[in-house]
């Protein structure tokens, strides 16, 4: 009889202890919510919809504007999150430069803005230069001293010439791009 | 040839500096240009383009290599040397340095070579202007121009000769 009754609560057992096995094991792997928070930067202190920005120069001539359709700052982190972006570099006497992307990350610290994912650069023509566009995966931009940079593939295209390479930094300053690796260079006859 | 002109010129290299004012782009390392039949290695190459939107190269090598299918011949033109600068607007090629310049059989060599795509002539010699205490030697080996051997000329006499048959009506000498 008793061979029975232990025959019948083995299973029972070893599922008891399976399921409690699978909850500590699920309380552990899981960082308490202020642990991934202070290393995320907790939660939104601020939240904004349709967000938009302008940084004016010391002389309060506007320097760049940044648009967005969400945007979230945290505190602890000290960094903002922006969703649906576009940032347009106004320095005067330049034709304005536009970077668009889903998501960005402007870190407090240095001024940086991390573009991630699919960005897009655009020039507009002035009297020297054609329109030109830009786009890669990933950027870096410093506004506050005209510098950009990505270690991802970069496409550059403009009326002259199409061009693609991994790892770029742009100068805005001094109008200048420096292509780091794998570098081809289409040059097209300008549209008559 | 001519009709490489109007193709696109299509560069490879290792890294690229463009500023966007005096729109020079700096290519650097393992650079291969390709235009049409054009084909160029060099070590570092230098492209400029005029207001007109003629392109124009300085490139420089150890050696730096150029070749172009010629138009009115069906080989190459092959040409070496330590610097090369192309004016894309005429056409012009001038070597710096070591320069050889190979057409079909000719071959030139020299400090200095300037060569005329559109006409088809090159000039070697010091460059111009050059302070040379030592003149460079200028080298040209050129083939005789090689006749077809289909038309190889005929003997004077041009009638073949007479093929020698025993003779039916002539009796049996006389034994004396």
């Amino acid at each position: 009889m008793n061979a029975d009754r232990s025959a019948l609560w083995a299973p029972l057992l070893i599922t008891a202890a399976l399921a409690a096995g699978t909850f500590w094991l699920d309380r552990v792997s899981r960082l308490p919510d202020t642990q991934r928070d202070a290393s995320t930067g907790g939660k939104p202190d601020v939240t904004m919809e349709r967000f938009k920005a302008t940084q004016t120069g010391e002389n309060g001539a506007a320097q760049y504007q940044v648009t967005a359709a969400k945007m979230q700052h945290y505190q602890q982190g000290n960094y903002t999150d922006l969703f649906t972006v576009e940032m347009v570099d106004m320095t005067p006497r330049r034709p304005p430069m536009r970077i668009v992307a889903e998501s960005v990350r402007l870190s407090h610290n240095d001024e940086n803005y991390y573009f991630n994912g699919i960005t897009h650069i655009t020039r507009e023509a002035d009297a020297q230069r054609s329109a030109m566009k830009l786009t890669t995966s990933k950027l870096w931009v410093w506004p506050e001293r005209g510098v950009s940079t990505t270690d991802q593939a970069v496409d550059i295209r403009d009326d002259y010439m199409h061009i693609t390479a991994v790892g770029m930094d742009l100068d805005r300053n001094l109008g200048t791009i420096k292509l780091k690796s794998r570098v081809r260079a289409t040059y097209v006859k300008p549209p008559a | 040839e001519r009709a490489d002109r109007s193709k696109p010129i299509n560069v490879e290299a290792d890294s690229w500096f463009g500023e966007e004012k005096t729109k020079v782009s700096t290519y650097e390392g393992n650079v291969v240009i390709t235009q049409g039949t054009l084909l160029m290695r060099a070590d570092k190459a230098v492209i400029r383009q005029d207001a007109e939107g003629n392109y124009h190269a300085i490139a420089n090598g150890r050696p730096l290599t150029y070749r172009e299918k010629r138009d009115e011949a069906d080989d190459f033109i092959e040409g070496q040397a330590d610097r090369m600068e192309y004016n894309g607007k005429l056409g012009q090629l001038q070597l710096f340095g070591k320069a050889k310049l190979k057409r079909g059989n000719d071959e030139v060599r020299g400090d200095y070579i300037f060569y005329d795509q559109l006409v088809g002539t090159f000039k070697v010699g010091p460059e111009a202007g050059a302070k040379t205490t030592t003149p460079g030697r200028v080298r040209m080996v050129l083939q005789p121009a090689q006749k077809d051997s289909k038309e190889a000329p005929k003997p004077a006499d041009s009638t073949p000769p007479t093929a020698l048959k025993p003779s039916s009506s002539i009796s049996k000498p006389r034994e004396e």
